[in-house]
């Protein structure tokens, strides 16, 4: 453990932490916008600069990239700290006035929208990159990425095409905090063509990444739960088959097997379309079977085929 | 480049069967199972074989070596030595609503044998360990898919996560309801004909009537609920059967009308000593057989590519035939055309003929077909008459008919129970799906 002042006050943060983490872990507030605990930090929105003195010197940094060291003197509120985030909000709303993640930081900080008195940029990205950071470290799809240079920097997908890597998961919907990524569950449609009705979807799109795909559909509630692109990359990455994924999270109810009346007969295993039931050793020499749960998708064919009605639900 | 030359999926009869040939041809070959021990039957319906008679294109002869019995597949040509005996069945009984007892009985030649599927299990595990094959046990095979040259095959250990191995070519031996099948789209054009489960207990001292022979019970008083049960006498010290469920509707059903047989109905004083021995069941899906029990480096055998029936002597003989078909296919020859040839003009009769599988199934369907009430009073007044032959000439196959011939020659039979006798003398299968079949 690390020992450090922030704010005169005495904290404890584990090795490898950074002062972002040690000072909200000790209830310290600091603003910021690009990061996510769930993300690698990053150190782009420069909101989160704090005043950090070692050895007698005196440096302002980003605390979400600052890692902790014993002896650190932390302030997050003096003047230098405020005037220098006053600027980065300055310089954010000018660039995206509209944006009321940034409205609201310019109110907290008394900022005054000069950009006002000019010919506004409507942007609506503030370039934080943690759509890309998802996309890239947690969903691992990699479907899009920054393109160009200083002030023409956008996110986009690749050669502004439709992002053939995307999965429509949404988690970079999920984690912008300026809301301009326009994810889209549709509804079913009914599309009408010369030829005849063709009926069309549940889909979702993400009209940034110019991507529409299919939503499956729970075979229990008859609701549209999540991308069937995704399921199957789900599926791929951690060895389920596609039937795992027929009921949608809610509708799941798992069965059980009584491992008294099991007599090993092999009808759950054969008709379970996940692999999900296996036997186990049962005494000496015997066997029986048993529904592994990480592996069921709740769709009870197992209860149906049980000859003795060893499989229940719960 | 690949983890193994051959993968055989499903170690019953015909995947063992297969293991120790390829084994003994030099060709590195793996078993998987999803069963802890391979030694011991699990399945319920096994325990009989038709030897010295035609029957899944295969003639069986059996000889008595002391303790053991040598099994010659004649027209396969080979033959394997069983570790224990046989009894034969020289008796068949069928019971009625009514508690009307019908009975047939050969007084030579012996209809069927009965075997220990344990025992048959035990010698083809004998016979693979000293060949020096390698099983993986308690693993399941989730997905087999073509990869260039080969098969990629995704299995999954007990509480593992799934693993990928490959091999050169497949063989699925996983039985009805075959994985592989369903995987690889060969059950695209093979309409589901039927599926449902059968329980069995087998149990000793069942103080039967009759001596020896199978008893096939049918009708809601005897049993609780619509279907049959059939008992099959089975090795063991003292009249020991095989108690075997066929019931309508929920699979669980089955267990309740077997618990009422032997506790409630009118043969309940059969089972007053009786012990139970071991519990069994299985679940089947009935899908016609394939006409090309191949596609791309997979081959199928026995059940999983069959409508059922191989029986343990069936499966064995596939496992000995896709053995030689995998190796020459090894070898570059046309291994699986010659395994296809033999099997749609030699072998199975019932997967030339859907008619056959009806003609088997027929002396199951005279109550749904007659009704309870017809079939009390023929079988009274068939109990008078009763059908013995010196030797019953031909083949399972035509047990059915020769029945109903025996019963359309009883004295005193009503006109119009011939003529509905006749007409399921010439039933198709398509007529059969009219009345209800419990499978």
């Amino acid at each position: 453990m690390v020992t450090l002042t922030i704010n005169g006050k005495n904290v404890k943060a584990r090795e490898g932490a950074t002062v972002l983490e040690a000072a909200r872990a000790a209830g310290i507030e600091i603003p910021t916008l690009c990061h996510n605990d769930a993300l690698e930090p990053y150190g782009a929105c420069r909101l989160c600069i704090v005043e950090i003195e070692q050895n007698g010197r005196t440096i302002i940094d980003s605390s979400c990239t600052y890692p902790v060291s014993d002896g650190l003197t932390v302030t997050t509120d003096s003047d230098r700290v405020i005037e220098g985030r006053k600027l980065v909000i300055e310089l954010l709303l000018s660039r995206c006035p509209n944006v009321k993640k940034v409205q609201e930081l310019a109110q907290e900080y008394e900022v005054a929208d000069f950009a006002r008195e000019w010919d506004k940029d409507n942007e609506y990205c503030i370039l934080c990159g943690l759509c890309v950071r998802a996309c890239n470290e947690v969903v691992q799809a990699g479907a899009i990425q920054f393109a160009g240079n200083g002030s023409d920097r956008i996110v986009d997908s690749p050669f502004h095409t439709s992002a053939e890597d995307c999965i429509a998961c949404g988690s970079c919907a999920f984690v912008c905090p300026t809301g301009i990524i326009k994810k889209n569950d549709l509804e079913t449609t009914a599309v009408c063509t010369p030829e005849g009705t063709e009926e069309e979807g549940p889909k979702r799109e993400i009209l940034n990444w110019q991507v529409e795909y299919d939503l499956q559909i729970c075979t229990a509630c008859g609701n549209p739960f999540a991308p069937v692109i995704h399921l199957k990359k789900i599926a791929e990455e951690h060895g389920y088959q596609m039937e795992f994924f027929s009921r949608c999270p809610s509708c799941r109810s798992y069965p059980e097997i009584d491992e008294e009346l099991c007599t090993a007969c092999n009808a759950c295993i054969v008709v379970c379309p996940v692999g999900a039931i296996q036997f186990i050793e049962k005494g000496q020499e015997d066997q029986t079977s048993r529904i592994f749960k990480q592996n069921c998708c709740g769709c009870h064919s197992c209860t149906d085929v049980c000859g003795w009605g060893a499989v229940k639900i719960q | 480049m690949f983890d193994y030359d051959v993968i055989v999926v499903g170690c019953g009869p015909a995947g063992i069967m297969a293991c120790a040939e390829l084994k003994k041809r030099g060709i590195k070959a793996v078993g998987i199972d999803v069963k802890v021990r391979l030694d011991k039957n699990f399945r319920a319906a096994a325990g009989f074989l038709f030897d010295e008679q035609d029957f899944n294109g295969e003639f069986i002869k059996t000889e008595s070596r002391g303790d053991n019995t040598l099994f010659t597949f004649t027209k396969t040509g080979f033959s394997y030595l069983y570790p224990g005996t046989t009894m034969p069945v020289y008796q068949s009984h069928l019971i009625s609503n009514g508690g009307k007892i019908y009975t047939v009985s050969c007084r030579k030649k012996p209809f069927m044998s009965i075997m220990d599927p344990t025992v048959w299990l035990q010698g083809l595990c004998r016979d693979a360990a000293d060949a020096g094959v390698t099983f993986i046990t308690k693993t399941i095979v989730l997905n087999a898919r073509e990869i260039p040259g080969g098969m990629a095959v995704d299995i999954r250990r007990v509480g593992k996560r799934k693993e990928t191995i490959t091999c050169r070519k497949l063989i699925a031996a996983d039985g009805l309801s075959s994985r592989i099948a369903k995987r690889l789209g060969m059950n695209k054009d093979r309409p589901c004909m039927g599926q449902g489960p059968t329980v069995e207990y087998h149990m000793e001292n069942v103080d039967t009537p009759f001596d020896g022979g199978d008893v096939g019970v049918f009708g809601r008083d005897n049993l609780g609920y619509d279907g049959y049960i059939l008992l099959v006498p089975c090795l063991g010290k003292t009249k020991t059967y095989r108690v075997e469920t066929a019931i309508y509707g929920p699979a669980v059903n089955n267990y309740y009308s077997i618990e009422y047989f032997i506790h409630k109905s009118r043969f309940s004083s059969w089972f007053k000593n009786a012990k139970i021995l071991g519990k069994y069941a299985a679940t089947m899906e009935l899908y016609p057989p394939m006409k090309k029990p191949y596609t791309g480096n997979t081959i199928f055998l026995g059940d999983s590519a069959a409508m059922a029936e191989s029986l343990y002597p069936g499966a064995t003989m596939c496992g000995y035939k896709g053995a030689l078909a995998v190796e020459k296919e090894l070898l570059g020859e046309k291994g699986f055309e010659e395994y296809t040839a033999w099997w749609n003009n030699s072998a199975f009769e019932m997967t030339k003929d859907m008619q056959m599988m009806a003609e088997y199934a027929k002396r199951f369907l005279f109550e749904p077909w007659m009704g309870s009430a017809v079939m009390d009073e023929l079988f009274e007044l068939a109990g008078k008459y009763p059908f013995v032959v010196d030797e019953f000439n031909g083949n399972p196959f035509s047990f059915g008919n020769a029945v109903i011939g025996h019963l359309q020659s009883v004295p005193g039979i009503q006109p119009q129970w011939k003529q509905r006798l006749e007409a399921l003398k010439h039933a198709t299968l398509a007529d059969f799906e009219q009345i209800s079949m419990p499978q």
